[in-house]
């Protein structure tokens, strides 16, 4: 292994950045990139921001905290949830500012004044996708510049490979100094195509932004407490529902509307509203007040709007026009093509004279988009891929500085065919007896099973799989197999970590530290609402009496002596109803309340009284709706972009990667600088997130499954 | 646990190369949903709950009144009753025999029996179980119940809780049926990718009371269904197999026109996710699309090329727009006015906004089956035709009528009113049953004031009302009952003119695009993207009609 690193040594002198200073640098600054990033709670919706001052001064994205003067909660990386208060907001860039209104000192990371990143330099972007999750961390992700804008998070961003997602918005991006760069703003749908806003444009506008002014209009709908689905734009019908009888009597069309069962489209109810409360601020476009018809060969005058630019002009309904501004107009399309530009028109009108119009303004038609409920959705803007260009060199050479790896891992990884030769997957060697380990759900898609050993095809025999990690233990019967070597340490965040994929190789960082991949629906996010009191116990649901079922170890329950089968008599001296009723009552009580139970044990009645505990942190155990929906919309934005492992979560422990691993690269080992391997590949999970199950995880599983096979 | 799988992917995968579609194959599969789609009809009703607006569809068991049904939490907390809707508009409350809300069923009972409905017949999952069949989630109040058909499914033998389904249309604790019309499961949770279902063993263990109800299985024989009879059923189940994978990823291409007469539309300077598809109906560059999609500035993307778009026209009544491109000699439309019959396999092309290498290159289209007609207005709306409302859910007992729930915000809500109180008189005119509230309310209009005399416990109480026009609601998508988000839905989705519903799972943004039966001619323009699986399709004629309105008169310039 020795020449190993001396390679990398040697190698990286000649590219500026060697991997072993890129995993020391990420390493070392991890913990505080972490800490000064926090996560923003708004309206039911999170976003993310990083504070970039001791007294609580946060750099986030306009479209989190949406308009200035907003009192709303940061949760920030120790577990404090804090108020703060939105300050500017630039809906042009998407920059925007807020102040934790509560005394610092809060760790916090410096900002860059100007653009002092390029193109191919590496970056960090912090946050906290799909919300903040009870008990993970800000993951980390490692990324290259493809872009170095400077102006807007929208038309000039920065963009980078590093991947973020829903929730990450108004999250930081970093340099290897540990600075701000810029502010997680926008993705296009392919994986390496995120947008993050230029900290130079934030700057140019910190005193007004500091001093609370708002820029442009924001581009995204969000309502709060807005049904996404049932009831789009509530907010926009109440208002016109308020607006409605007030303009009854001056505005017929109105009067009608009040007196039938109505239903709007939100243009129509946008198009009422801005003729009966006029905005100064909306948008405009051109008017001229001209109806056209396109039936005829020529251009046509269908209808003129009344007291507009052309009535008063004298136009008419009718009217043949033939000539605009001196070009002749052959017909309506025409016509309209040149009205949509604005500006003085000169019409000849045919067997009429010549009319001058100057047209004035109308509210511009505005886009309704489907609200989406949850995280604060990241945008998604849709614009080339533009990693592939430049960058493609700096990252080959990088890689290139890797390439020792590959053909170290040569003979410790096989790649797993069906009888077509389809890849389906990559199997690690974990003895040179010929066992490897790979993925048990891409590889049961096939009878047969071939693996490719030194040109050579070696059938696959399939020994045992283990359900919860999905991996299966495979043999094939082939000499010069080397297993790999393990590690048992625990991946650092910030770690450098490399997937050897025989010909090629993958890298990335560890973006945080090792926990389950629960399944979907069943990581709880952050909640601001107060736990809930807790006796930690569950009903039978066939008995009709509130029977005990189960005793949750360490519960209030347990620790004072219930047990399984009382049967609850009595709860603070009035006899109980039903489950229900029971239920209800206990979940009235506060975190602290001492309760009173009356229960029956056999022919003997006993009265306990526990004193009700905090509900346990959920994470993992419990499927929750909003959840379920939370992950279905992520892994529904990640599948946009690429291709995801068909068995993605559910596994009792991982390690948190960022590499883009392809769903048939599963089973390949995750490997350290050092040519450890952590963990063997086993999902892409969601397009920040791949997976491993971490060593020792891995150590049980084959023990299991060898015991089985010897069994059998 | 192997072999399943194994065959399945064999068929599809296993040299790369497509497998011909052949008309043979695609006639099959049509035959057999349009024969299943009458029959799985008689087995279903529509079903609700006092106080949602969404309704969904329950599975009868049994002549005495039986149904298993997806289990709705009721509204506000408050215990009231489910309904069932029949088909001729009037409502029956159902009596809740047990629900199981973990398993997202309910097995509830109509105390008028279903005398005409078929017997429940029920399979247990084996090696060889292909769904073909299952209820679509959600269905509107009047409307006929549109069947998903979702072909692949399986489960290994000796561990049968689950049935995997391949494709995002479900709602928990909608049935599932296999190709024979038998039940055999129900629907846990949707994601994005997949389906699971709760097999009926494991549910009729964990739900002992829906396990006495229904009858013994029925032996796996061959479908009685026109699926090729010569073939032996594990043919049949290859045959099917393979030639779903192959009609959801492949061929569905071959039965589009080619050059594909449609434009991605996008809503230039907004950076959402907001691009649209676009009919093309003229060669020189006239689109009709979805109106209430469209920004202020719009780009159209053709082949490669961009081009500045502008916004000729929209049209109420059908929610489309009229847009021009400056272009010559592109490809047109051609349309096909017979109405399809329920079962019929359509086509809807997927335009991709970028050509990533990941994309999964065969993915160009998604294909559904025909439900019904929809009839003009009544039937997207959950409302009656009246004009005027108090606001209120009532709840009909032998001679009198109670108030179960409220309408937040309405009229009755605001007065003081509340569940419980029983209804005495409204203008002193008895009230005691809901066709004596509908002929009062009937006879009122909006803005007129009545008295509402109630009872509540021993007192009894006047009310002064003023009558509003009632709440309309824009068509549920009943995604709020989900557990996974695995559409978009359109933001307008209704009322529309002669519409259809079909199953094609749509997203918002794939709508404005033309549905093609198997011919590669166009049915209609997609208008809606309503729920999961459920879409909906403006017929030719009416898209005709809205044509000449837009282009005989413009929006003002």
């Amino acid at each position: 292994m020795k020449y190993l690193l001396i390679i990398l040594l040697s190698l990286g002198a000649l590219l500026g950045q060697t991997p072993i200073e890129l995993d020391r640098t990420i390493r070392q600054l991890a913990p505080d990139l972490i800490s000064s990033t926090l996560a923003i709670l708004v309206g039911g919706g999170s976003g993310s921001g990083v504070i970039v001052s001791a007294d609580g001064l946060v750099i986030t994205a306009a479209h989190v905290t949406m308009e200035p003067g907003k009192q709303m909660k940061v949760l920030l990386s120790d577990g404090r949830e804090l108020p703060a208060t939105s300050l500017g907001v630039d809906h042009e860039t998407d920059g925007a500012l807020l102040q934790i209104n509560s005394p610092g000192p809060f760790p916090y990371r410096p900002y860059v004044k100007t653009k002092t990143y390029s193109v191919d330099d590496w970056a960090l972007a912090v946050g906290h996708p799909g919300g903040p999750i009870v008990g993970r961390s800000a993951p980390l992700r490692l990324g290259r510049i493809t872009e170095a804008g400077a102006k807007s998070g929208f038309a000039d961003a920065i963009t980078t490979t590093a991947t973020v997602i829903s929730g990450d918005s108004g999250g930081p991006l970093f340099n290897l100094k540990g600075e701000v760069i810029g502010i997680n703003s926008n993705i296009s749908s392919s994986w390496r195509v995120n947008k993050h806003v230029p900290l130079p444009c934030i700057v140019e506008k910190w005193d007004a932004l500091l001093a609370g002014e708002s820029f442009g209009r924001s581009l995204q709908s969000r309502e709060e407490n807005e049904d996404p689905f049932d009831e789009p734009y509530q907010s926009l019908r109440d208002r016109f529902e308020e607006a409605l009888p007030k303009f009854a009597q001056e505005d017929p069309e109105a009067d009608e509307l009040l007196k039938s069962p109505r239903l709007l489209s939100p243009h129509r109810m946008q198009e009422y509203l801005d003729r009966w409360e006029p905005n100064p601020e909306a948008s405009t476009r051109p008017y001229y007040g001209i109806h056209l018809s396109f039936t005829g060969a020529h251009a046509f005058v269908a209808d003129v709007a009344q007291q507009s630019p052309a009535a008063l002009a004298g136009l008419k309904k009718g009217d043949m026009i033939t000539e605009a501004n001196g070009i002749e107009i052959s017909d309506s399309f025409a016509l309209a093509r040149l009205l949509h530009q604005g500006g003085t028109v000169k019409l000849q009108i045919k067997n009429g004279g010549e009319l001058i119009l100057e047209p004035s303004q109308t509210p511009q038609r505005k886009h309704f988009p489907q609200p989406v409920a949850g995280m604060i959705e990241m945008i998604v803007t849709d614009s080339a891929d533009h990693s592939a260009g430049s960058n493609r060199l700096s990252q080959k050479n990088f890689l290139k500085s890797l390439t020792p790896y590959v053909e170290e891992f040569e003979k410790s990884v096989l790649s797993i065919k069906d009888e077509g030769g389809r890849e389906l997957a990559l199997a690690t060697v974990i003895h040179e007896s010929g066992q490897l380990l790979t993925k048990a759900s891409e590889i049961n898609q096939s009878e047969t099973l071939i693996a490719s050993f030194a040109g050579q095809d070696h059938p696959v025999e399939v020994i045992g799989v283990d359900e919860d990690s999905d991996l299966a233990l495979i043999r094939v019967r082939v000499a010069g197999l080397i297993p790999v070597d393990w590690s048992v340490d625990e991946p650092a965040t910030g770690q450098l970590v490399m997937s050897p994929l025989r010909e090629s190789l993958l890298a990335g960082i560890v973006t945080q530290p090792i926990r389950s991949a629960p399944k979907n629906g069943f990581e709880l996010n952050y909640s601001e609402e107060l736990p809930s009191a807790y006796l930690g116990v569950t009903f039978s649901s066939e008995a009709t009496t509130p029977t005990i079922e189960m005793i949750e170890l360490g519960s209030p329950a347990d620790r004072i002596g219930l047990l399984e089968g009382d049967e609850i008599l009595s709860f603070e001296g009035s006899p109980v109803a039903g489950i229900s009723e029971l239920v209800t009552a206990i979940s009235k009580k506060s975190i602290g309340d001492k309760i009173s139970l009356k229960i029956k044990r056999g022919e003997q009645e006993l009265t306990f009284k526990p004193i009700l505990d905090e509900r346990p942190a959920q994470s993992g155990e419990s499927f929750d709706r909003n959840s379920s929906r939370r992950d279905s919309q992520l892994s529904s934005l990640s599948s946009q972009g690429g291709k995801l492992s068909k068995r993605k979560s559910g596994f009792p422990l991982a390690v948190y990667h960022d590499q883009f691993l392809k769903p048939n690269q599963a089973g390949s080992p995750l490997v350290t600088l050092d040519g450890k391997v952590i963990g063997i590949n086993i999902a892409r999970a969601m397009r920040h997130r791949s997976l491993a199950i971490p060593t020792l995880e891995v150590d049980r599983i084959v023990e299991q499954l060898r015991r089985k096979a010897a069994r059998r | 646990m192997k072999s399943l799988l194994i065959v399945i992917f064999l068929i599809s995968l296993s040299s790369g190369e497509p497998i011909s579609w052949t008309r043979n194959h695609s006639d099959i599969i049509e035959q057999t949903t349009l024969a299943l789609t009458p029959k799985l009809r008689q087995q279903t009703v529509i079903i609700g709950r006092l106080g949602l607006a969404e309704t969904y569809v329950g599975t009868i068991i049994d002549q005495e009144g039986h149904l298993i049904a997806p289990y709705l939490p009721s509204p506000d907390g408050e215990p009231l009753p489910y309904l069932l809707y029949e088909p001729d508009g009037r409502r029956r409350e159902l009596k809740i025999i047990e629900e199981k809300p973990e398993r997202f069923l309910a097995l509830l009972k109509c105390e008028t029996g279903f005398p005409g409905a078929p017997p429940i017949q029920v399979s247990s999952l084996d090696q060889h179980t292909v769904v073909i069949a299952s209820c679509a989630p959600i269905a509107s109040k009047d409307e006929e119940i549109s069947l998903t058909v979702d072909h692949l499914a399986f489960a290994p033998a000796e561990q049968s809780n689950t049935i995997q389904l391949e494709l995002p249309i479900h709602f928990p604790g909608s049935s599932v049926f296999d190709i024979s019309g038998h039940l055999i499961g129900f629907i846990l949770a949707s994601e994005q990718s997949a389906t699971k279902a709760l097999s009926l063993r494991k549910a009729t263990l964990e739900f002992p009371s829906l396990g006495k109800l229904l009858p013994k299985e029925t032996p796996p024989d061959q479908p009685e269904l026109p699926v090729a009879p010569s073939l032996t059923r594990e043919e049949q189940r290859e045959l099917y197999l393979g030639e779903i994978i192959e009609a959801r990823f492949t061929s569905a291409i071959q039965s589009l026109p080619s050059p594909l007469p449609c434009v991605l539309i996008f809503n230039e300077g907004s950076p959402l996710t907001n691009s649209i598809i676009g009919t093309i109906i003229q060669p020189n560059g006239l689109i009709l699309t979805k109106a209430s999609e469209l920004g202020p500035s719009l780009n159209v993307r053709y082949s490669g090329r961009n081009y500045p778009a502008i916004l000729l026209a929209t049209d109420e009544r059908t929610d489309l727009a009229l847009i021009s491109i400056e272009a010559e000699d592109l490809p047109t439309i051609s349309w096909d006015e017979t109405p399809p019959t329920p079962g019929a396999t359509m086509f809807s092309p997927i335009l991709l906004k970028e050509n990533s290498e990941d994309m999964l290159a065969q993915q160009r289209a998604y294909y559904g089956t025909f439900s019904h007609l929809l009839r003009e207005n009544s039937p997207t709306l959950h409302s009656s035709s009246r004009t005027t409302s108090l606001g209120l859910y009532t709840e009909q007992s032998d001679s009198s009528l109670t108030i179960a729930a409220l309408i937040k915000g309405s009229p009755a809500y605001d007065s003081g009113l509340t569940p419980g109180d029983l209804l005495l008189e409204i203008d002193s005119k008895e009230i005691s049953s809901r066709d004596a509230l509908t002929t009062i309310l009937s006879e009122k209009k909006v803005g007129d004031e009545v008295t509402v005399s109630i009872r509540r416990g021993e007192r009894s109480m006047d009310f002064l009302i003023q009558l509003s026009a009632p709440t309309l609601k824009p068509p549920a998508t009943g995604m709020n009952n989900a557990t996974g988000l695995s559409m978009i839905p359109s933001v307008w989705r209704g009322p529309f003119p002669d519409a259809f519903v079909h199953t094609t799972p749509l997203n918002a943004w794939d709508c404005g695009s033309p549905l093609f039966n198997r011919q590669g001619q166009a049915l209609g323009i997609n208008i809606a993207a309503v729920s999961p699986g459920r879409s909906y399709t403006l017929v030719p004629k009416e898209i005709k009609q809205a044509v000449s309105r837009m282009l005989s008169q413009s929006r003002p310039f």
